[in-house]
């Protein structure tokens, strides 16, 4: 009895690794990471203009403590949130790294043809939303805020009086407008890029896709805008202090 | 006409290039950007330097054999190749910066001509189409919606001149790339090997070096061929579909 022995060829690479390490599969990484962080960024103007609710901003109180409520589902979206945040991020580097390789020699002249001032800044305007996540982090959700030890009448922490009173100094007021531009830019572009990257902008599509990315990113942009704008212009009133409950007390009526 | 070019030398792919100033007096306005830089070289010629190299063939703008950037932009400024540019499209006394495509993975051979065989070897990775040899068929006997004969033809009109990879600030080659994948992905005749040709194409793409896509389709605003960008749109989903069959193919 003889054995044959059946060549199997070249040993194929597996297809999943083969798909995310090439050009459009990194594409896809961060088309998907950026898809998720828009809807991120949507769910957070939702919760941010719930400010807008009650004389007093009660609204975002009552935002804040249910989203407080589940201290194991918040740390769960929070690490998740994060570990898009680093896919994104560390996605965009391997492909930036790439395309300077894959472009050795600058032209003397510089010309553009067509691209937009948001698409050449796309690393830059992403570095400083990113700064601007942190300080913002820290500021808001990391205590550091000067006025983060209010209460309001229901013994809720008062986020609304955090926010605005936080708005009134125009170094905070002024650095989230400027973010809010850089992020404006950024998501102009990024809108329509989530869906050139997943193929779903045709050729009829094409233009319309443009211009609804860049429709939505500023809208979202206004409607953040607002609520500093708001704040200082005296819209957006806190709890007068002399209605307002000592910390200590409501602090031990929560309990 | 006269003109103040400032002309990329190279003397070998290896050595260091630079500008050299030319000073083109007496220019006819009706040359073609290719018959100024004839011109500018048989007074070389005649005067003893080495004329300037550069890539020509039909002249006529359809073979893409040009390769000039001109002032920043591959096949200089308005649609079209370089050949069809006019020296009347300029002002008298403009100074005009002419280099080769800038793309890692086209290198400079000497002068202003760039070696593009990188575009060959994807070509060649995306495989031939199955058609079957004998008596040519009759011409009806595949029917083609006209809708997508014409979109097809969009993707077929490209000349493979290398512009939009010169162009893109990233040195991606993905507008040619899909340009490739669309118009024989399109039709019946490519549709049978469309998975294979798109997986195999886009990873040749990747081997030889070309960048990524971020969107900033200045490759489709200087194509001479005018193959809209949405084609690579459909190269990412049609790659991103091959893959996931690809895997599963795999598995079974």
């Amino acid at each position: 009895m003889s054995v044959v022995s059946v060549s199997k060829g070249p040993r194929q690479p597996n297809p999943l690794l083969a798909f995310l390490v090439s050009s459009i599969g990194k594409k896809w990484i961060v088309g998907i990471s950026g898809g998720l962080l828009i809807f991120f960024v949507l769910a957070h103007l939702a919760g941010n203009l719930t400010i807008y609710i009650g004389p007093f901003g009660e609204g975002i109180n009552a935002y804040a403590q249910a989203l407080h409520a589940n201290p194991v589902l918040l740390w769960i979206a929070r690490g998740g949130l994060l570990l898009v945040f680093a896919v994104h991020i560390g996605t965009t580097m391997s492909l930036i790294i790439a395309n300077r390789r894959a472009r050795p020699q600058r032209y003397a002249v510089k010309a553009r043809v067509q691209s937009t001032l948001a698409v050449r800044t796309m690393a830059l305007s992403g570095l400083v939303v990113l700064s601007f996540l942190i300080f913002h982090v820290l500021q808001f959700a990391g205590g550091l805020s000067p006025h983060a030890d209010l209460y309001d009448l229901q013994g809720r922490h008062d986020v609304a009086a955090m926010i605005i009173l936080s708005f009134h100094n125009p170094l905070v007021s002024g650095f989230y407008l400027v973010s809010l531009v850089l992020l404006g830019m950024h998501l102009s572009h990024g809108i329509s890029s989530v869906f050139q990257t997943f193929g779903l902008s045709g050729r009829k599509s094409f233009g319309l896709i443009k211009q609804g990315g860049l429709l939505l990113a500023w809208a979202l942009i206004i409607g953040f805008a607002s609520i500093p704008v708001a704040s200082v212009t005296g819209f957006l009133k806190i709890l007068p202090a002399d209605r307002r409950v000592a910390p200590e007390l409501s602090a031990s009526s929560q309990l | 006409m006269n003109f103040d070019l400032k002309i990329w030398r190279q003397a070998e792919g290896k050595t260091k290039g630079n500008f050299q100033t030319v000073d083109a007096r007496d220019i006819p306005s009706e040359a073609s950007f290719l018959e100024m830089l004839d011109i500018v070289n048989d007074r070389m010629s005649e005067s003893g330097e080495v004329p300037v190299a550069f890539d020509h063939d039909c002249r006529e703008g359809i073979c893409g054999s040009c390769s000039l950037t001109i002032n920043g932009i591959p096949q200089g400024p308005g649609r079209g190749t370089a050949c069809q540019l006019y020296m009347r499209k300029f002002r008298d006394g403009d100074t005009i910066y002419i280099e080769p495509f800038r793309v890692g993975a086209f290198p400079v051979v000497k002068d202003l001509v760039v070696n593009r065989s990188a575009f060959d070897r994807v070509i060649a990775a995306g495989g031939f189409i199955s058609e079957r040899c004998g008596n040519a068929q009759d011409a009806n006997d595949t029917p083609i919606p006209k809708t997508v004969v014409d979109y097809a033809m969009d993707a077929a009109a490209c000349i493979g001149c290398g512009a939009c990879a010169a162009a893109c600030p990233n040195g991606s080659a993905m507008l040619f790339v899909s340009a490739k994948i669309g118009h024989l992905g399109l039709l019946p005749q490519g549709k049978p090997e469309a998975n294979r040709r798109v997986r195999g194409m886009v990873a040749k793409m990747d081997a030889e070096g070309f960048g990524n896509c971020s969107n900033f389709y200045e490759c489709a605003a200087v194509c001479p061929a005018g193959v809209p960008a949405a084609f690579i749109a459909k190269m990412n989903r049609d790659y991103a579909l091959a893959s996931v069959r690809n895997a599963v193919e795999a598995t079974a």
